[in-house]
């Protein structure tokens, strides 16, 4: 008996077609695949300055127009004018074209066209939780036409830094992505945080240590808060925000414990709490309602860490100004507005 | 036949469909059953900051004020914490609600031996107290999420790990390989449900790192299972701090992992001892769990508190003994005592061995004049016992008294030119005044030149 007639000619077509499309399947590209790699070949490789005591001489950026306009970290690597090296490995010098220090942001400039660039979204939606990919030369580990290293994570918290104290030892105020992913390595400031789509949803910050809880922080500056500058810097249009700072004034020109009518405790120990001790008849915190006894929690609503801080905060009050303390009495929390 | 091919045509399409796009639903299926998850935790969990804390020596990278997470457990405003926040003392403990309200908050108590603190602040409508699970269904490998608040304006933080393992740290702790950073600590560790799995708390392994937060953003996380808070909660409330149990027994072995659960000695004024134990007891059994080895038994006992009841299955001269010891907080410091002697530790040859299948013994090669032996022991003598303990070696003897109580008179085995005895003799202690004299052994002529003051 002849085995292949067995088999009708349909089953066996069939098969056929069922083993063709296994192997199609096999060697379809994977999307996830698909945006890494694009997102890879807008990640460039940026050498500066830096290679001496612990200070890598490298970080990462990445592409935001066809004509070579790279968005990176605005760092020491760029105390000289840097060399690129693109994801197909050609090696470019380029320009500093333009910098913002309050987004830690720097704009360089590279003489090619038609590369492959990320759009800079003006509104990313994206929620904690969100998965999303961080695309960076961490540790230098690629070079020549090596490209970036893609990492995958997802966005831990998005909330807004402390305005008024720094909460970072970093200029940048506004919202940032707290990213549950190791991403802060050396090398990787400047990277590409992109979303599920592919598309662009940030910038990996430097390493920073969070001067909150003291440990280092993974976090990338949100895409949509860097937008209109690279547009102003890539147009020409060098627009340089006031960096927004709380200097100390001059002592007859701020607030001191005097002038509200305060007197503390003895500041005897490192870190004394802020107790009232007494108050000035009529004084301003007289007047407002405060007693011995209650402890300054807060000014202006960022938290009194000792004496010696809620001092140094008062010298950067205009002493015409109003102050707001919150203060505990007992178990009882009381906000308060001293008026001078 | 054009019916089965197209068939074959729509099957192989739906094959070819690239389980790819499915790689990318399943991540934002994942996000969003994490985000569904957590919101289930986060109404009940708060942010504690710490006022104006004393300050001191900087342990670990941490600032000795960090905001870290809290979870509410109950209406009455208990919140539990992780001993972070009473690192230093404090002017103020604070808690933030989720809607941003601060109150304040006091210590009701704390649990040593889990790094957990027990809070109290006002009550309040807004406070919602986290669900504890009827049955904790651990799964090794299952997702776990790690939930606590960030920044001064408390934001919902996660991250998504898998549970690593259970009984950790001597039995006591879930281990996740989430990132976990102080500002989780005292937040609440759930599964993909949302339940309530154990609250985060900064531990390393013992001698692991300089410091408990040493281990953070490292891929190894820990929590206390909330099975265990439950019970624990009780003596929280009612304002009893928990210690470890300790039981006050010296492992005749070195190596914890041998097969091996004899005793070589009870710490003087131990539960170990009051409830009578004795040197040379083999442990059969702890809790009812049979354990081969010194790690198993510590691993067993690790959960239990000061003043918990543990029963003991011991071995001693072919009798199985039941015990129940009541452990405790703490045990006398040793005080080791000294006899005076010089001694060698000798091989033996297999036919001489003794009845304990010891290869060597313990022989005296000189005792010093004026000292607890002398008098009583000789060179050459092998000792064989000391009270009811065998020593075979120099290390058993060695532990047999570091562990010997003060003052008390000790019953010293021995055979000499062939023949068994016994004496007694009175230890000194170890620090104290010494003997400034050489013995003959090492060369010296024995006599004693005169006493220092010192450690000897």
């Amino acid at each position: 008996m002849n085995v292949v007639s067995l088999f009708p000619a349909r089953w066996a077509m069939g098969l056929v077609l069922l083993g063709i499309s296994f192997v199609g399947n096999v060697s379809a590209e994977h999307p996830l695949g698909k945006w890494a790699r694009d997102a890879q070949k807008r990640v460039v490789k940026v050498y500066g300055a830096g290679g001496i005591s612990g200070l890598e001489a490298y970080q990462s950026g990445f592409l935001v127009s066809p004509d070579g306009h790279i968005a990176t970290a605005w760092s020491y690597v760029l105390d000289v004018e840097p060399v690129v090296l693109l994801d197909d490995g050609r090696r470019f010098e380029s320009t500093i074209v333009g910098f913002e220090p309050s987004l830690e942001l720097a704009v360089l400039k590279i003489e090619a066209s038609d590369l492959p660039f990320f759009r800079v979204p003006e509104d990313t939606s994206v929620q904690w939780g969100d998965p999303i990919l961080a695309v960076s030369n961490l540790f230098g580990i690629a070079t020549g036409k090596e490209p970036a290293s893609v990492m995958q994570g997802s966005i831990a918290a998005l909330t807004e830094l402390d305005a008024r104290r720094g909460t970072f030892k970093t200029p940048y105020r506004g919202k940032v992505m707290v990213l549950d992913l190791i991403a802060n390595n050396p090398g990787a400031a400047g990277g590409a945080v992109v979303n599920v789509e592919g598309g662009l949803v940030g910038m990996l910050g430097k390493e920073l240590r969070d001067t909150q809880t003291g440990v280092w922080l993974n976090y990338a500056v949100p895409a949509q808060s860097l937008r209109s500058t690279i547009g102003d810097i890539i147009a020409g249009r060098l627009t340089t925000k006031p960096v927004e700072s709380n200097p100390v004034l001059a002592r007859d020109k701020s607030h001191s414990f005097d002038t509200l009518g305060l007197v503390m405790i003895p500041d005897v120990l490192e870190t004394t709490p802020a107790y009232i001790d007494d108050l000035r008849p009529n004084g301003p915190a007289s007047r407002a309602g405060l007693r011995p006894d209650d402890l300054v929690l807060l000014i202006s609503g960022k938290r009194v860490e000792s004496q010696r801080s809620l001092q140094k905060f008062l010298r950067t009050i205009d002493r015409r100004d109003n102050v707001e303390l919150t203060v505990q009495r007992d178990t009882e929390i009381l906000p308060m507005v001293l008026r001078p | 036949m054009s019916r089965f091919f197209f068939l074959w045509i729509a099957l192989s399409g739906l094959l070819s469909q690239p389980a790819a796009a499915d790689e990318l639903a399943y991540r934002k299926a994942m996000a969003k059953a994490v985000r569904s998850a957590a919101n289930r935790a986060l109404p009940s969990v708060v942010t504690v900051e710490i006022i104006a804390a004393a300050s001191g020596e900087k342990k670990g990278e941490v600032e000795q004020d960090a905001p870290t997470s809290g979870v509410v457990i109950d209406q009455d405003g208990h919140i539990l914490a992780s001993s972070i926040v009473v690192r230093r003392a404090s002017a103020s403990i604070l808690v933030v609600l989720p809607n941003g309200v601060r109150q304040t908050a006091k210590v009701v108590a704390r649990d040593h031996h889990r790094d957990l603190v027990l809070l109290k602040t006002k009550p309040s409508e807004t406070l919602q107290a986290i669900t504890f699970p009827k049955d904790l269904n651990l799964s090794i490998g299952a997702t776990t999420v790690a939930v606590g608040r960030y920044g001064s304006d408390v934001s919902p933080l996660v991250s998504r790990g898998v549970l690593s393992a259970s009984e950790r740290l001597d039995g006591i702790a879930l281990q996740t390989d989430a990132r976990v950073s102080p500002s989780f600590y005292g937040g609440p560790l759930i599964d993909l449900y949302g339940n309530f799995l154990g609250v985060l708390i900064p531990a390393v392994a013992e001698g692991g790192a300089e410091d408990s937060t040493s281990w953070y953003d490292s891929g190894i996380a820990f929590a206390i299972p909330s099975d265990v808070i439950r019970v624990k909660l009780e003596r929280l409330k009612a304002g009893t701090d928990i210690k470890k149990g300790l039981i006050g027994i010296v492992a005749k072995s070195k190596d914890m992992n041998e097969a091996n659960t004899q005793i070589a000695a009870v710490r003087t004024r131990s539960p170990a001892e009051a409830a009578g134990i004795k040197a040379g007891d083999q442990v059969l059994e702890v809790s009812g769990t049979k354990v081969r080895r010194h790690q198993e038994i510590r691993q067993v006992l690790g959960r239990y508190d000061a003043g918990e009841v543990v029963a003991l299955k011991l071995k001693r001269d072919e009798q199985e003994i039941d015990l129940e010891i009541t452990l405790a907080e703490s045990i006398p410091p040793l005080n080791p005592q000294r006899i005076g002697i010089v001694i060698r530790q000798r091989d033996l040859d297999s036919e001489a061995g003794d009845s304990e299948d010891a290869k060597t013994e313990v022989v005296v090669d000189a005792v010093l004049k004026g000292g607890p032996a002398a008098g009583k022991l000789q060179k050459g003598d092998v000792l064989t016992k000391i009270a009811k303990a065998s020593v075979a070696d120099a290390e058993s003897l060695r532990r047999q008294m570091i562990s010997a109580e003060p003052g008390k008179s000790i019953t010293i085995s021995y055979a000499r030119d062939g023949k068994r005895d016994a004496g007694e003799l009175m230890p000194a202690r170890i620090t104290g005044e010494s003997f400034v004299a050489t013995p003959e052994a090492w060369g010296g002529d024995g006599e004693e030149k005169g006493v220092s003051q010192g450690f000897a």
